[in-house]
């Protein structure tokens, strides 16, 4: 039994916990960033965001002023589905109602509009917004919920293109991936980025595909295929080696990590898309296990589980 | 050597005399924010300014959608903040140039580049200030909200007023004498990446795309 009250107090909390604090690993990439940097003004970035963390768990107050469009991602473990109380209308709502909660109460900005009167949307909540990214996990006992604030920085700079892969082979994922991170050089977003590439599917999979492996997957996390994990170290060795640096004025941390996350495409195209994620990486996941535990801030599995032989990833396959 | 500047508003042209692009900045005094629709309103749509700046002792703008919270008292109280990239105020149409021609400013905060600051900063003798390290620092400088208007384009588009004390460090990006760090740096950092991508054998390689009409492709950046 997953009573409703539990699911109520844990998602509240991890909005707080999300906006206050920073995902661990983004955390512990930016304090190696310090270490590394030589330059002045890149160090006083550093340094400067390190205090603001330091800060932000005593005063509690949001890390970011851009507190973000509010997205979930959420296994629904088969087994744990009938658990619920109430049923899944329950989680959706308790979902929505944490939003609302947390954008009063920690507060966050009211950053979801009208795409085009851009009339503000109470507590955060409008039209698609927060969104679900959900899929349904056979033979699996936990109802995963990752909740995470994605600023307007990220979304400003993210591409997608179709490249030719039987004319260009991987040479032109790379040159993508180089180009669009060289935009960063304005400074118009927030470096060291972590960056998603997603490679593959359709258009709106490749998108989907670079952002979860933006937002999901942990700095530092390797490709399970050994192919494109190489591929993944040698993009990160380039785009450092540009020295763009945090706000494109200097510096060795331009990206954090790169991420590859890919599917099969169609014969006659290669849909590509770059995601960038700034280092306000606000994500919290909670496990809800059937038989009432809670499993709080682990590791989520969106990429994690499943993956067969081929390094298929099953949100995405259909036949197995 | 870059060394760092504590000013006072209202900032007058001695103060920032000396102030040179690199170095750092902490304000102590007045500010005011402006979003996107603060300056459609005062540049395009022909509001005058709702709030008293002169009077406040206010000539820095600060580009930025605060996250406001309001106490049961009626009071506001600073929750966090992060500054907007200018060239989102900027626009297609100059509007940071046009707002200089009516209001005056010392100095404007902001971040990342805006094209053209070298002269725009000469010509106007006003500092362009970015934020570095843009995280809630800033926001725990800030002492009182001063003023409030505009509230009905929402709580981050308002206009508003805050007393601050020793806010920063910015990084002054231009100055007064036509040096800016972003302009500076353009030729070093284009070189490095044309070293870089020439090396990784990415330079000269373009990857096919379908066709795309070549009268629209805009090659400037």
């Amino acid at each position: 039994m997953i009573p409703r009250t539990v699911l109520e107090d844990k998602i509240r909390a991890a909005w707080f916990d999300a906006q206050y604090l920073l995902a661990e690993d983004v955390r512990e990439a930016l304090e190696r960033a310090e270490k590394q940097e030589q330059l002045p003004l890149a160090r006083l970035h550093f340094g400067m965001n390190l205090r603001s963390l330091a800060t932000t768990s005593k005063v509690r107050m949001p890390l970011c002023g851009d507190t973000g469009l509010p997205v979930y991602f959420v296994i629904f473990g088969e087994r744990a589905i009938g658990a619920v109380e109430g049923g899944l209308a329950t989680v959706f709502e308790v979902c929505r109602d944490a939003v609302a909660y947390a954008t009063r109460e920690i507060p966050m900005r009211q950053d979801v509009v009208d795409s085009f009167t851009r009339e503000e949307r109470i507590g955060n909540l409008g039209v698609g917004f927060p969104h679900f990214y959900q899929r349904i996990e056979p033979d699996t006992d936990f109802i995963e919920i990752t909740a995470i604030s994605v600023g307007g920085g990220p979304e400003l700079m993210g591409q997608a293109a179709m490249v030719m892969l039987s004319l260009d082979g991987i040479k032109g994922i790379q040159k993508f991936v180089v180009e669009n991170v060289v935009r960063t050089d304005s400074g118009t977003n927030c470096n060291p980025q972590v960056v998603g590439v997603g490679v593959g599917g359709s258009m709106d999979i490749a998108c989907g595909l670079a952002k979860q492996a933006a937002l999901l997957r942990y700095v530092g996390e390797r490709n399970p295929r050994t192919d494109l994990a190489n591929l993944e170290e040698e993009l990160l060795e380039i785009l450092n080696d540009l020295e763009i640096g945090p706000w494109g004025l200097g510096g060795k941390a331009t990206v954090m990590d790169v991420h590859i996350e890919t599917v099969d495409s169609h014969l006659a195209s290669l849909p590509v898309a770059v995601y960038m994620h700034c280092p306000a990486m606000r994500r919290k996941t909670l496990r809800f296990y059937g038989d009432g535990r809670v499993e709080e801030g682990v590791h989520n599995s969106w990429f994690r589980r499943g993956h067969d032989e081929f390094g298929a990833r099953p949100h995405y396959s259909v036949a197995r | 050597m870059s060394s760092e500047h504590a000013l006072t508003t209202p900032l007058r042209v001695e103060d920032i005399e000396d102030v040179k692009a690199g170095d750092t900045v902490r304000l102590t005094g007045c500010i005011f924010t402006a979003r996107p629709r603060w300056y459609r309103r005062v540049l395009d749509e022909g509001y005058g300014l709702p709030i008293d700046i002169e009077a406040l002792g206010t000539n820095v703008l600060l580009h930025s959608g605060p996250v406001m919270k309001r106490l049961p008292s009626g009071e506001w109280k600073m929750a966090t903040m992060v500054t907007m990239p200018d060239w989102m105020a900027d626009g297609t149409t100059g509007n940071i140039r046009r707002m200089l021609e009516r209001l005056h400013l010392r100095a404007i905060i902001g971040k990342g580049e805006l094209a053209g600051t070298d002269e725009l900063c000469k010509e106007h003798r006003c500092l362009r200030l970015i934020t570095i390290g843009t995280w809630n620092d800033f926001a725990c400088n800030v002492r009182r909200v001063v003023d409030v208007a505009w509230l009905e384009l929402g709580a981050s588009e308002a206009m508003w007023v805050f007393e601050v004390d020793r806010m920063g460090p910015f990084v002054v990006e231009a100055d007064i004498h036509g040096n800016s760090l972003y302009a500076q740096r353009r030729a070093k950092r284009e070189e490095r990446i044309k070293q870089v991508m020439e090396e990784r054998g990415l330079r000269q390689f373009n990857y096919s795309t379908p066709a795309y009409p070549r009268f629209l492709r805009n090659f400037e950046r």
